[in-house]
Order: C-alpha cells, then sequence, then structure tokens
C-alpha cells in the first residue's frame, strides 16, 4: 500500500515515542512484521541520537519524511544538531555484536550500539552534513 | 514511570509498566531496577510481556541491572515479544541474557539455585 507523510518534532525523547507510534500506525500495511520493526528500530535509534547527541538534550527541530510503496520504505531525517561523527556509521556496518555466556560483565556494553543496529535495519543510508543541516536517507526493502 | 515489582519465591519480579522501553524511559528504568539490586534484592525477572518495542537504550538499561548484580545476582528475562526476542538475537544478548519460556519458568530457574 503506498504511503507517504512527514512529521517535525521539537527533539524530545518522549516525542520520539510519540512520533514512532504514529509512523508505524501509518505504515501498518507496508511491508512484512520484520520490515516495521527493523524500521521501528532503527528510527528509534536515529532519533535518539539526535537528541541526545546532535542536540545535547536540548529541543532541537528534528523533520521525518517517508513514502512506502510494495518495493521499499523510505526514511528521510533532517536535523541541525551536531552531526554523526565522520566515519561513525559506516564503522558500524562492519562491527559485529560478539556476546555469549562468556564475557566478562564489564565487557558488555550499556550503549553505544545504536549505529550497528541503524545498520542492520536499512539496507541503503546516505548520510551528508552540510551548512549546518544533517540529511539522512534510508532505505528498506520489502521482504514478502 | 510506574515500575510494577512482586514478590514471588523469593524472587523479586519487576514489569517495567510502559510499552516502549526505550530512550526516553530507560534511565528512570534502570534507576529504579538498580536501586533494587542496591537494597539488597539479588533474584530479578525483567517480566517483558507488557513492553511492544526494546531499542538499545532499553536493553542497554537492563545491562546495567546485570552489571550492578555483579557475580553475586542472577537475573531471568520472561515474556519477550517477537520484536523484543528479535533484538536480543540480533545484539547476540540472548546468549547473555537468561531468557525463559514464561514468567514461572524465570521465578522457577531463580528460586531454585
Amino acid at each position: 500500500m503506498n504511503t507517504h507523510g512527514r512529521l517535525k518534532l521539537e527533539g524530545t525523547l518522549q516525542q520520539v515515542s510519540t512520533a514512532l507510534e504514529y509512523l508505524m500506525g501509518q505504515l501498518a500495511r507496508s511491508g512484512s512484521s520484520d520490515d516495521r520493526d527493523a524500521i521501528e528500530l532503527g528510527l528509534s535509534e536515529l532519533l535518539s541520537n539526535i537528541v541526545r547527541h546532535g542536540y545535547g538534550g536540548k529541543a532541537g527541530p528534528i523533520r521525518l519524511t517517508w513514502s512506502a510503496d510494495e518495493k521499499r520504505i523510505t526514511v528521510r531525517v533532517a536535523d541541525r544538531g551536531k552531526p554523526i561523527p565522520k566515519g561513525s556509521l559506516e564503522e558500524a556496518a562492519s562491527t559485529r555484536f560478539d556476546f555469549d555466556d562468556t564475557t566478562p560483565l564489564h565487557a558488555l556494553p550499556e550503549g553505544g550500539m545504536g549505529l550497528v543496529l541503524v545498520q542492520r535495519s536499512f539496507h541503503k543510508l546516505r548520510y551528508r552534513s552540510r551548512w549546518g543541516v544533517n540529511r539522512l536517507t534510508a532505505v528498506r526493502r520489502m521482504r514478502r | 514511570m510506574d515500575l510494577k515489582v512482586t514478590q514471588e519465591s523469593g524472587v523479586s519480579v519487576v514489569e517495567p509498566g510502559v510499552k516502549r522501553l526505550d530512550a526516553a524511559v530507560a534511565p528512570a528504568f534502570k534507576q529504579k531496577v538498580v536501586e533494587l539490586v542496591q537494597a539488597g534484592e539479588r533474584r530479578i525477572v525483567i517480566d517483558l510481556s507488557g513492553v511492544a518495542f526494546l531499542d538499545s537504550s532499553g536493553l542497554g538499561a537492563m545491562v546495567s541491572v546485570l552489571k550492578a548484580l555483579g557475580g553475586q545476582g542472577a537475573l531471568a528475562v520472561c515474556g519477550a515479544r517477537d520484536s523484543v526476542m528479535s533484538l536480543f538475537k540480533l545484539t547476540r544478548m540472548d546468549k547473555v541474557f537468561a531468557i525463559a519460556d514464561s514468567r514461572a519458568d524465570a521465578v522457577r530457574r531463580l528460586a531454585g539455585g
């Protein structure tokens, strides 16, 4: 089912939660439940990072637009916060989670997993930071 | 956030009380459960049956609880829905956390030991 829309957030974590609930409602008939779960996770990580790191916890504008057809869901996120550090998003593509029940407790991460999860959630990611605006395009191809 | 804690067979069963255990609520959740550990609770079950969405913040909060228990306590998770379970598997945290099939099973695992 084709759908598209846009949202503007003023950048609190609570708004991120609400925005995602709304967006997932809009995407309820797009893709499989795995597709939707992946998008929700990837976006939660991205948007939370923008609020916490991009804007340092202060409210700042975030624009979200999306479109979905039978083949793919495309989401674009724009913000004016501090950009994702150069190379971090690309590096995350080759990071592997490596834990098991022998991993010592101190080696288990309490954070920092976000970008890896973003990479795992989308098939294509493009990120550009120019003139104070960060723009991310994320595409997930649907699996039937 | 309205954490619900019940005692069953000497085990503290914690229900987060939110549908989304994400960045917005993870710090409060972590703080409240770590407080339980600091108050002396050593056997904790986190019942995720009411949780429809978990992200790395929520997962990280659970790791913090595991660390707070140190080697001197036990943590089990139950009620993980499909999407929640898939995050555990994606991050390999299903190999780190004891994930039980049911709340009764989780309590039994920790009560026995």
